[in-house]
């Protein structure tokens, strides 16, 4: 990786920011209200100073040089100087919690900007990105933008305002003595623009691998189980470890720059310092400067260095933000894959099919097609069950019905209505589906099963738990349906989570109920029993089943035989084994060996 | 540490080189001494300068060594803690305290550190370049510090409750996420993006609060010590004022005065953001140690022997289990949940698996099967006198040797997001690409025609989302018979596979079996019939046992089972 040109780098910088300002913008009153205490305070700041001036060249010079009654004005100024002193820590505080509170709103928004925009991605992005890896965008990214933000940002602003200020009043008082201070500037500009090119893609590099070694961690710990099963445990943290190299390396790297930059601004000051005083001594000894101003402007110089240097940290964390939300803001221009069209078609009413006209489907658009010019009807009251070898595209065809994936070729159309002319959200909630591979919520059965607790009524929930038999085991739950699952129904076995995922298709009362190897992982008296539960409630609905298991479809109107992501037959149980081709042959396979025993072991 | 109190020792020196200059000045000086003055200061920036550098390096270097070694520890104690630890606490729980509190920590170890010894040298030298000029003013400027500790001792307390209900506030909208990403088919295909969003927001904003909170606590904290600053510098006027008047002191060691509270005030202010910088990192550090402190509820014995091969066989007597027996080391570590009282999921269970045999075990949904085959494993904790390998009690062999010895297909096809070859390497990384084909194959991973974009080197994605249901199925058989183990548990291995390849793999299996144990849970009497003896398990116990033959001949599970699964046959027989 090569540390990216200084020119599109500014650029970038400033996109950033004018990417962040809708986020400010809607927190302006505050940050405004805020900001109404920098001046006071930058005045604060300023005040000081000068009255130690006047303290030294009015009251004590004069006293030191034995004029009666010189100190008395002494107090009044003292009295002063701890007003203004009382008035800046009360400001201080009020600046402080409004930027906070600015600071955090405006990140509790980016986090609903990022979270809400990861809900519209389609699933296509997850297929090629880690979840640790976008859990790091949403949560950790948007947290060190947060240090920015709440913290950085306002220093920052109070401190250009201050610094501004400075230069304002030290070159009203002597603007030779203010140049002499700042002839070492273009030299510093010139070491802080060597160090922020590099500064930027370290962090930049940094945040890369914070995301590779977080979706690493939480891959390992979703696994842990499979780790330790195959005891591979030790080759589990030889890789973390590297991630923790990789990670350390850079970040050194980026303490060492960082280091520099913070030295660079002290020796700066320091230098600069040096230079007042040589040059204001001259002054003091031919008599141009006295000695108060000499010490008001010293006093000044060290105010201005102090933001300065803070500023260099500030600095710092600048570029390790402008790291962070150019991670965010590359997620946020992801564009989803499948968007609702312009003019959205009303959903109809489904009185006649679902038609696949010559579709044609790859994940990947290079790829050989999943689903090669596919032709298929699902009429409306239909049951049809989807037969086929593993990888024949079953689940795919399901997934493109529900337009979880986009199709390449062809239509696919609901009464004629092509399914890219409406709504994605409401045709998915057209279906109801078992998906192959189950995964429940943390949270309690209830909610599990209506997923949509305003749109399923509580008996409708339990009377589909009681369809697919799952009424025993929850029972036995301390709290019964408001019994807490564990992480992805970890504490069920996994019949029983099919049997819930099963029941949330069924809660969610669809037009079409798709089976997708529901039944797999359940033994086949419970599954006869659901099927017989079945029966009477799907006797006009329309159903998509897909099973290995023949027994499971035995009920069916039609067959469809997949193969290579084609149909290759089509019809009745008997017209199949009439036709004596793959499904015969399947069928045959699981009767005889049953019945025939083939001798293995 | 050194290059800490040098630059800060040279730091302080500036303003008593300042205040002899002025002195001098008013005494009337040459340009020479003028100069002299100016070369000196830039000598001391100069040093100063280096010793900074190295001073931020080692420290701020410091703090990511300790992230690093943090991180490390914390992995490492995860690699060993049971299954069931991950249940009390959630994946997006974990990632929330190994990536923000441990940057918490951090940011305690490394800045905080470092401008916490800064504040402190810089007080130390401050106050000795100050008593050397006038102890007198040095009382008076020290005076408001103990007034200052007083008023802050309260707001750090608060500072600190707040910071730890902010970071757990922190762990729950991370869990959410985690979830939210994890389940993405369902959320899609259940249109719940609303719901998820809503259930986020709420998250979002307790967290927020929490914040908030906790800022408002801290900014307290930043104006009291402002404050103390302040009437330190109004004190010296006052009383440093009347005796550099009076001659008691020189007006240019007042000057230097006022330069040292300058110093010192801001390190002042930064002390409150390093207290709070404290109490953060302290209850971030309390989140780490519930994880560091949780028991390893499974680990060997150190008298633990290996277990090298299967001789004799498996011996089940009596055993009973329950979950939430294991849970209950963890409750005290995570408030909330608690493990609750529920039937054992194994009710004196007695079964024996002898070597070389094949042993099957069928059952309705939630029978205790896959518990107990995760036993063998001792994935679950094992009370001691259940399972006897050999005739010695499982926990007496070295845990590793035991999982060595099994090759698992667990019940769950969890895949890493790697290739498919390195998928199947998993158990065995140094296998050769001959021996990985070879499994592929035996778990009837049909190369060339079954769909993969690029064969071997396909990506799975996360948990193997890019396969079919069948082919994820299928690697991980193959995983786990390129262990070649003597011991083969399948746990619903095959049920997502079709009839035809689920045939050739188990002629595969049965031709290459040698002498292996295989222990199989299995819903489809295909896939059982052929076993030495099959355990019907119900309601966590066993109902009936024996042959195919045996168990199809008298009425029970087994035989109903069979029936359903044969009906479509029988149907067609029947005009
Ligand atoms: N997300 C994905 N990205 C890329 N390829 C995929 C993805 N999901 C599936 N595939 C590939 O598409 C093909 C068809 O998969 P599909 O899941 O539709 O099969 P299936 O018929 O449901 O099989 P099974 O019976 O094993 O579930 C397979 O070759 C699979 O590897
Ligand atoms: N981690 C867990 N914590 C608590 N209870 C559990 C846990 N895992 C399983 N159970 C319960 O223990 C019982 C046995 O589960 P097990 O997974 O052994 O069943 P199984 O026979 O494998 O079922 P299936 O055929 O559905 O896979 C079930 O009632 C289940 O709910
Ligand atoms: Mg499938
Ligand atoms: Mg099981």
């Amino acid at each position: 990786m090569t540390p990216p040109k200084g020119p599109r780098d500014k650029a970038a910088s400033l996109s950033i920011l004018r990417r962040l300002r809708p986020f400010v913008a809607a927190h302006a009153t505050l940050l405004a209200v805020a900001a109404l205490t920098l001046p006071f305070l930058a005045g604060a700041q300023l005040v000081a100073p000068y009255l130690l001036r006047l303290a030294i060249d009015r009251y004590i010079t004069p006293a030191a040089a034995g004029q009666a009654g010189a100190l008395d004005g002494l107090w009044t100024l003292i009295a002063i100087l701890l007003a203004v002193l009382v008035a800046e820590v009360a400001l201080r505080f009020a600046q402080l919690y409004l930027m906070q509170i600015a600071g955090q709103r405006i990140m509790h928004d980016l986090r609903m900007a990022v979270f809400g925009h990861v809900q519209k991605l389609s699933m296509s992005y997850f297929d090629r990105h880690p979840i640790g890896q976008v859990m790091t965008r949403v949560t950790s990214d948007v947290e060190t933008l947060n240090e920015l933000m709440s913290q950085g940002l306002v220093a920052m602003v109070r401190d250009v305002v201050t610094l501004l200020g400075i230069v304002v009043v030290m070159t009203w008082i002597d603007w030779r003595l203010t140049l002499a201070s700042f002839v070492v500037f273009p030299f510093l500009a010139v070491i802080l623009g060597f160090l922020r090119v590099r500064l930027r893609s370290t962090y930049d590099r940094s945040r890369t691998f914070v995301a590779k070694m977080n979706a690493f961690l939480q891959e390992s710990i979703t696994g842990m189980g499979v780790v330790q099963a195959f005891d591979e445990q030790e080759r589990n943290v030889i890789e973390f470890t590297g991630h923790r190299d990789n990670l350390l390396k850079i970040d050194l790297r980026g303490v060492r720059l960082s280091s520099f930059l913070s030295a660079s601004v002290q020796s700066a000051t320091t230098v600069s310092t040096a230079l007042v005083l040589a040059y204001g001594g001259f002054g003091v000894i031919g008599g141009t400067v006295t000695i108060g101003i000499l010490v008001q402007f010293m006093e000044y110089l060290a105010r201005f260095y102090r933001p300065l240097e803070d500023l260099s940290d500030k600095y710092d964390a600048l570029q390790r933000a402008a790291a962070a939300s150019n991670k965010i803001f590359t997620l946020l221009d992801e564009e989803p894959a499948i968007r609702a069209a312009d003019d959205l078609r009303a959903m109809p009413d489904f009185e006649d099919a679902i038609r696949f006209e010559g579709v044609t489907f790859a994940y990947d658009e290079g790829d050989a097609p999943v689903l090669s010019d596919l032709d298929l009807t699902l009429r409306r009251g239909e049951k049809v069950a989807l037969v086929g070898s593993t990888g024949a595209g079953k689940s795919s065809i399901v997934k493109v019905m529900q337009r979880l994936y986009d199709h390449q070729q062809g239509r696919v159309t609901i009464d004629g209505v092509d399914t890219r002319d409406l709504d994605p959200r409401a045709l998915r909630r057209f279906f109801g589906t078992v998906p192959q591979d189950v995964f429940l919520f943390t949270d309690s059965i209830a909610a599990n099963i209506a997923l949509d607790e305003e749109a399923v009524s509580r008996e409708t929930m339990a009377q589909a738990a009681d369809l697919v038999e799952a009424t025993d085991f929850i029972g036995t739950l301390p709290g019964g349906y408001d019994a807490r699952l564990g992480e992805r129904g970890a504490n069920l076995s996994f019949g029983e989570r099919q049997l819930l995922a099963f029941a949330r298709a069924l809660a969610s009362q669809p037009q079409v109920l798709i089976l997708d190897e529901a039944t797999s992982s359940v033994d086949s008296e419970t599954e006869a029993r659901i099927q017989r539960a079945l029966h009477n409630l799907v006797a006009d609905r329309t159903a998509l089943i897909i099973a290995h298991r023949l027994s499971t479809i035995r009920e069916v109107d039609r067959i469809v035989v997949l193969h290579h992501g084609e149909i290759r037959e089509q019809g009745s149980h008997r017209e199949l084994m009439a036709l004596d081709g793959i499904y015969a042959c399947l069928y045959r396979l699981q009767y005889q060996q049953d019945g025939g025993n083939i001798g293995a072991a | 540490m050194l290059a800490l109190v040098l630059t800060n020792a040279l730091a302080m020196a500036i303003p008593r080189v300042f205040g002899a200059a002025v002195d001098a000045f008013t005494q009337g000086a040459d340009r020479r001494r003028v100069i002299t003055f100016a070369l000196v200061i830039v000598a001391i920036a100069a040093a100063q300068a280096l010793f900074r550098v190295i001073s931020r390096i080692v420290v701020l270097g410091t703090s990511r060594r300790v992230e690093y070694d943090l991180k490390g520890m914390l992995h490492d104690k995860l690699v060993q803690l049971a299954p069931s630890f991950y249940e009390a606490f959630s994946t997006g729980d974990l990632m929330s305290r190994m990536t923000n509190d441990v940057m918490l920590v951090r940011a305690l170890g490394g800045p905080g550190i470092l401008y916490f010894t800064n504040a402190m040298l810089v007080y130390i030298l401050g106050t000795g370049f100050m008593v050397s000029l006038s102890w007198q003013l040095t009382i008076v400027v020290l005076a408001p510090l103990p007034l200052m500790a007083w008023m802050v001792r309260g707001t750090v307390h608060q500072v600190r409750a707040f910071a730890l209900s902010s970071r757990e506030a922190l762990s729950d909208l991370n869990t959410v996420v985690q979830e939210n990403l994890a389940g993405v088919g369902v959320v899609r295909s259940f249109a719940l993006e609303e719901a998820q969003v809503r259930r986020f927001e709420e998250r979002s904003k307790a967290y927020l609060d929490w914040g908030l909170k906790e800022s408002r606590a801290r900014a307290k904290m930043i104006p009291m010590i402002g404050l103390a600053g302040g009437l330190s510098y109004a004190a010296v006027l006052a009383l440093g004022g009347p005796m550099a008047a009076a001659g008691a002191v020189s007006i240019g060691d007042l000057v230097a005065f006022v330069g040292y509270i300058g110093m010192m005030i801001f390190p002042t202010v930064a002390l409150g953001w390093i207290l709070s910088l404290l109490q953060r990192g302290t209850a971030a550090l309390e989140r780490l140690d519930k994880v560091l402190q949780a028991p390893i509820t499974i680990e060997s014995n150190p008298d633990a022997v290996p277990l090298r091969a299967l001789r004799q066989g498996i011996t089940v007597s009596d055993y009973t289990f329950r979950y939430h027996d294991a849970l209950d080391a963890y409750t005290h570590l995570q408030d909330g949940e608690v493990a609750h009282e529920r039937p054992p999921a194994l009710r004196a269970i007695s079964l024996q698996v002898d070597a070389s045999s094949f042993v099957a075990l069928v059952g309705r949904v939630g029978s205790g099967k896959s518990t107990l085959l995760k036993s063998l494993l001792r994935l679950v904790e094992v009370p001691p006198g259940a399972i006897a390998i050999d005739g010695t009690d499982i926990n007496e062999y070295d845990v590793a040797t035991v999982r060595r010895s099994v090759a698992y297909v667990p019940q769950d096809d969890f895949l890493f997001s790697d290739t498919v070859a390195a998928n199947i390497r998993f158990g065995a990384p140094d296998a050769d690409h001959a021996a990985v084909v070879a499994a592929a194959i035996l778990a009837g991973i049909d190369l060339s025609s079954e769909g993969l974009a690029k064969g071997l080197d396909t990506n799975v994605g996360e948990r193997g989302a890019n396969l079919s249901g069948g082919q994820r199925q299928r690697v991980a058989l193959a995983r786990a018979l390129l262990r070649d183990a003597p011991i083969l548990v399948l746990d619903n291995a095959l049920s997502n596979v079709d009839t035809d390849t689920e045939r050739r793999i188990l002629a595969g299996l049965a031709e290459q079996r040698s002498g292996r144990t295989v222990i199989a849970a299995s819903n489809r009497i295909t896939a059982v019939q052929d076993a030495d003896r099959i355990y019907v398990f119900d309601g966590g116990e066993i109902a009936d046992s024996g042959t195919h033959d045996e168990l199809a001949a008298r009425p029970g599970l087994y035989a109903s089972m069979r029936e359903q699964q044969q009906l479509s046959a029988r149907l067609e027989e029947l005009p």
